[in-house]
């Protein structure tokens, strides 16, 4: 969002610059892949490839270090920043239109806010188009929900003062981009709180101005929605810990408190270890904690020092702002302190020193530690041959698990795709029921591929995959052994 | 808790040609419906129709915007011929009343099907383009556009008016044929007497042809295209309701009127002989239908008991066909067949009482169920489900899908190259495994039932 | 020998990205690197040692983006020192110089303002001062304030800086304390150490 300023102060290398300038800007050094592991960088394939492409244009066009080293000083001479990836794109580019997926933000009056791809002030036009088409229907006392044409899905979501719109050929159902668009939506919320956007769109200021620096959170928060099975189950993953030690965990993070205090939650990346409730409020939601994680994984700075923000919860209350005191107790552990009050940050700090000696005793830190490192585990671990892949809620608490891929899925990233793809279709066929408003007991998908069945109750769904070979009877069987198994691993699975 | 079910919102045919400079763009309008809407409102229906296309277009050129949803309505357009724009508007189902405040309806965004609709705007388009041609070709031929307006609104308004929007189910969607089993020996005859009847009047009027031969609602034979067949099929079941009591129904078939405009008339009562032509100078009344080409040819129904005859001939052989002739020898050919096509037509129901499940095979459009289309077995939830399916099956998708729904109702349906099989059971105790040996008794049944010998 | 031990609280203001969060870094870390828009506020802390008192500075980095404007007042509040930043190359990011200026003087009187130009190298390498010599005079003249040019790339001045602020709080805190002499006055010629590593460091980003 902010400007990139880029001028060449270096005169002897303007030439040489200006030359390559169309293909530097668009060698993005990636935000994330500074902060996060190389391994959580998988976009959409169809965009690593462009990069692949043009990172290898890059580097075998260059003339020179010199050259790359001049960009880099033209980095910092500017914001500070690396370009966002594809900003100079808008909608005169014909490339700006082949992104399989797009997400935007523009004010209810058609003005931009925010774009995945390009810059948004550039895409002023073509943002001020997608405002007239939801406009006109909103003067019809209607709402736009979403329009097809051919593979392609745009899908509106509108939330006064914000217009949010996907455009993708992704082949997601609009059910899950739109679960995706709230997750935005909620994302400015917090940033912002639901007030101040109203108030400060109806003094007709920019909204944009107060969103700075809200980008790298916007584009990290879409990678998670691309690929992460729990926000897909509208759920939280626990971290897998025996239960004692997460109990006494829990019980340290209650008994080291402030006045102030109203939630404690000790996470792992996007995996929740524990959470206390302080005081007499409503529980914190799956979609809040999701934000928080989205925030703690996509800043690096929180890793360094302690850190004080405010920030607004939308499911909690999107009126007005709590304060979050943020400090990683370990690598892989983050402490978070939810008060009501500005000035509480030294005794929050006081609470984390406390909380650090009460892990130290008895070993719990070295378990916790292991834990953060063996959480990941693979159907192996189930005893189930057949088995390729399973996802499971508990809809009491609204926690889910899942292992990571094995083969074939481990192989291929687009195998890894193609399965969260059909994970997303089941997950909408399984919850589309009009009426009963709870989802069908069973469902049973088979194609060429694999296939996946699923048993709903009304206290858990379990989606489980097997090769398209297996009989009925075996996968039935296995079905239930699963259950069985998740059953048993309850304890560890899941907060209890 | 009043619920209101799926209704037309509108429904506009327009040419994007027409009113290209400013002011005039309700020219764009050829046809509203309801007349009740103003025509600024008409132009705005137009203008957001466009501006969708014009939209989507950016990203998928080759497929613009096809369907809409909205909370209150879902639209499907459709671009039959150049320039030509189709758009149904229909109001999607609510729950509950409207407060003060205009909130409190909860409206179900998602029952009508989106492969429905567009199925429905586009059989709109193949009703209008079988009795009248094509618009632009109509307009290249020397009409003009308000011809088109007033013949689009003559001929589409009854149409429209019949259509029941809340019951686009599977069904509508799959549009398909059903085949009357019958043996190779009388499979045999009949194609004989068709082929000597043809021959026969060939001899004269070369234009003279056998079109299809249909026992109640069931086709027998047919000699034309799989499209047309489809067409002429649906015309004959769904609007003549050639199958049924025509004291019960409501009957719509459609006859050249002293201007020679096709329009809609009822069919009148049963009898033996040609359809709506009580003498030989009422040939003139007879429709002309636009098949593959674009030549129309005139449409000859006959009527035997429950065997329908249809023969199609150029106007220009009309005059000399002999109407008595071609009757006498239908006569006496089919009377012999009827009982044992009654027989036949009574044997499916054998079958057809032992299980609820629905055969569709995409290589001949065939389809059996003893599913009343509009009846009680295919509440909302199952119509959503089966539509929901098809859709699965139709991207390709799956090949096999099993449900049990809320209310312990399963449904197995399973895709095998162009043939779709889905069958429903309300055994609510039933294990998967259970229902999976039920499904494939019924299926072993049922295709040696559909193989007759 | 009992050593004292005096906490300091030390806050950085100023225009998003002229950078607070780097001078933090070369501080805590003496390293230079990529950073990113700073939310909310963030605070580190470190022991200094003046003559036999420690020192502990706790320092917050806050968040220059608009949004933050209103709150950043809880994080100066009490502060004892507060580093006001602008880049010496940007003439936009001096404004909020005064701004913080004036609302420091306001609401926090007793505070010691440190006015920091960044960016050192930039100037070193040829770019031009976007701001003249004397608008930063007058200016720190008439908040009281100290002026620094620091470089967070090469290093320059910038543990000077910390340094001195800690030595002026202990003046004013022990007062009478023998302390060495490190000039702090107004003006920039003599104030500020200069560091002979002026090499060139391409390639600052990792």
């Amino acid at each position: 969002m902010d400007e990139n300023n880029i001028e060449n102060k270096n005169i002897e290398n303007k030439n040489v610059i200006d030359e390559d300038n169309s293909k530097i800007e668009k060698n993005n050094i990636d935000d994330n892949s500074i902060e996060s592991n190389n391994n959580n960088n998988d976009s959409n394939s169809n965009d690593n490839n462009e990069e692949d492409e043009i990172n290898n244009n890059i580097i075998n066009s260059s003339n020179s270090i010199e050259d790359i080293s001049n960009y880099l000083l033209k980095i910092d001479e500017s914001s500070g920043r690396p370009p966002r990836k594809y900003s100079e794109q808008d909608s005169s580019n014909p490339e700006w239109f082949e992104h399989k997926k797009h997400f935007f933000i523009l004010s209810s009056s058609g003005k931009p806010i925010y774009s995945r791809y390009g810059d948004e002030v550039a895409l002023n036009t073509f943002m001020a188009s997608l405002s007239a088409m939801s406009s006109f229907v909103e003067s019809q006392n209607d709402t736009l929900r979403h329009l097809v044409a051919g593979k392609y899905q745009f899908v509106f979501l509108c939330k006064y003062p914000l217009n949010l719109v996907c455009i993708s050929s992704t082949g997601e159902p609009n059910q899950v981009i739109r679960q995706q668009l709230e997750y935005i939506h909620s994302l400015i919320i917090s940033v912002l709180t639901q007030s101040n956007m109203k108030a400060v769109f109806e003094a007709k200021y920019d909204l944009r101005d107060l969103l700075g620096g809200t980008d790298k959170y916007l584009d990290h928060l879409i990678h998670q929605l691309n690929k992460d099975f729990s926000i897909l189950l509208n759920s939280i993953q626990c971290l897998r810990l025996n239960n004692n030690v997460r109990n006494q965990i829990t019980n340290i993070l209650s008994q080291y408190k402030c006045d102030s205090l109203l939630f404690s939650l000790l996470i792992s990346d996007n995996k929740l270890i524990s959470q206390v409730k302080h005081k007499k409020t409503t529980s914190l939601k799956s979609q809040d904690i999701h934000l928080l994680m989205n925030y703690v994984s996509s800043t690096a700075s929180f890793k360094e020092s302690e850190s004080w923000i405010p920030i607004c919860l939308p499911n909690y209350n999107d009126t007005y702002f709590l304060h979050l005191y943020i400090c990683f107790l370990y690598p892989g552990v983050c402490l978070l302190l939810f008060s009501n009050q500005p000035e509480s940050f030294y005794q929050l700090s006081d609470c984390k020193n406390q909380i650090i000696k009460g892990l130290e005793q008895e070993n719990i830190a070295e378990e916790l530690k292991k834990a953060v490192n063996n959480h990941d585990y693979t159907t192996s671990i189930t005893e189930i041959p057949n088995l390729l892949h399973f996802l499971y809620k508990n809809k009491t608490n609204n926690y889910s698990t899942f292992p990571t891929f094995s083969p074939p899925y481990s192989i291929h990233k687009k195998e890894k795709k193609r399965l969260f793809r059909l994970y997303q279709h089941i997950t909408t066929h399984v919850n589309s029921n009009i009426i009963a408003n709870k989802p069908h007991k069973y469902y049973y998908h088979t194609s060429q591929t694999e296939t996946i069945m699923v048993a709903t109750s009304n206290n858990h769904e379990l989606y489980a995959t097997f090769s398209p070979l297996e009989t009925k009877k075996s996968i039935f069987e296995s079905f239930s052994n699963l259950l069985l198994w998740i059953k048993n691993q309850e304890n560890s699975l899941f907060i209890q | 808790m009043s619920i209101s079910k799926s209704s037309l919102n509108y429904w506009v045919i327009y040419s994007s040609k027409l009113g290209q400079k400013e002011g005039t763009e309700h020219e764009k309008v050829l046809f509203f419906y309801p007349q009740t809407i103003g025509i600024g409102e008409q132009t705005n229906a137009v203008g957001i129709s466009e501006a969708y296309v014009l939209f989507s277009k950016q990203f998928s050129p080759e497929q613009p915007c096809e369907i809409i949803h909205t909370q209150k309505s879902t639209l499907s357009l459709y671009n039959p011929e150049e320039d030509i724009w189709m758009v149904l508007s229909v109001n999607n189902p609510a729950i509950g009343t409207a407060g003060k405040d205009g909130k409190g309806r909860e409206y179900i965004e998602d029952e009508i099907n989106d492969i429905a609709l567009k199925k429905c705007v586009q059989q709109i388009y193949q009703v209008w383009n079988t009795f009248n041609g094509g618009i632009n070709s109509m307009i290249s031929k020397g009409s003009t556009y308000e011809m088109v307006r007033k013949r689009l609104d003559s001929f589409i308004k009854p149409y429209l008016q019949q259509i029941q929007f809340d019951q686009l189910d599977l069904f509508s969607s799959l549009d398909g044929i059903k085949f009357l089993p019958v043996n190779k020996n009388i499979y045999l005859t009949i194609f004989n007497y068709i082929n000597s009847v043809d021959l026969n009047f060939q001899n004269s009027l070369a234009s003279f042809r056998f079109g299809i031969v249909l026992y109640k609602d069931h086709l027998i034979l047919s000699s034309l295209e799989q499209n047309e067949t489809r067409t002429l099929y649906n015309y004959l079941v769904n609007m003549v309701k050639v199958g049924q009591d025509p004291s019960s129904s409501q009957t719509m078939m459609v006859l050249n009127n002293s201007n020679n405009e096709p329009t809609w008339y009822t069919k009148g009562q049963r009898r033996t002989g040609f359809i709506n032509m009580p003498d030989s100078n009422s040939k003139q009344h007879l429709p002309l239908v636009w098949l593959t080409d674009d030549k129309p040819q005139v449409m000859i129904i006959y009527e035997q008991k429950d065997t329908f005859l249809l023969f199609l001939i150029d106007p220009s052989d009309l005059p000399q066909l002999e109407f008595d002739e071609l009757a006498q020898s239908l006569v006496q050919n089919f009377e012999f067949v009827n009982p044992t096509l009654e027989s036949h037509y009574n044997k499916r129901a054998i079958f057809d009482e032992q299980y609820k499940y629905i055969y569709f095979n995409q290589m001949n459009l065939a389809i059996k169920s003893p599913i009343k289309p509009r009846g009680p077995d295919l509440n909302k939830e199952t119509m959503k489900l089966l539509n929901e399916i098809h859709e699965e099956f139709e991207n390709g998708s799956s090949s096999e899908i099993i449900v049990k729904t809320q209310h312990d109702r399963w449904i197995v349906a399973k895709k095998i190259d162009f043939r779709e099989f889905y069958i429903m059971f309300d055994n609510k105790n039933s294990s998967i495994l259970e229902i999976n040996e039920e499904v494939k008794n019924a299926t072993n049944k049922f295709f040696k039932f559909l193989f007759i010998d | 020998m009992t050593k004292n031990k005096i906490d300091l609280k030390v806050v950085l203001l100023g225009y998003a990205s002229v950078g607070k969060t780097c001078i933090v870094y070369r501080e805590m870390y003496n390293q230079f690197g990529d950073t990113h828009t700073t939310i909310g506020g963030a605070f580190s802390s470190k022991r200094a040692v003046v003559g036999d008192t420690e020192v502990l500075l706790g320092i917050w980095d806050t968040a220059g983006t608009e949004r933050y404007q209103a709150v950043n007042r809880s994080y100066y509040r009490r502060a004892n020192a507060a580093i006001v930043c602008y880049d010496l190359t940007n003439s936009e990011t001096w404004e909020k110089v005064t701004f913080w200026a004036e609302e420091l003087t306001q609401n926090e009187p007793d505070i010691e303002i440190y006015i920091v130009g960044t960016k050192l190298d930039l100037i070193q390498h040829g770019e031009q001062r976007a701001i003249p010599n004397i608008r930063v005079e007058e200016t720190a003249k008439r908040y009281n304030a100290h002026i620094f040019e620091t470089s967070s790339r090469t290093g320059e001045n910038v543990s000077l800086l910390f340094q001195t602020i800690a030595e002026n709080f202990c003046k004013k805190t022990n007062n009478g304390t023998n302390l060495p002499n490190h000039n702090n006055n107004n003006s920039i010629g003599n104030s500020v150490k200069v560091d002979q590593k002026s090499e060139k460091e391409k390639g600052g980003c990792c």
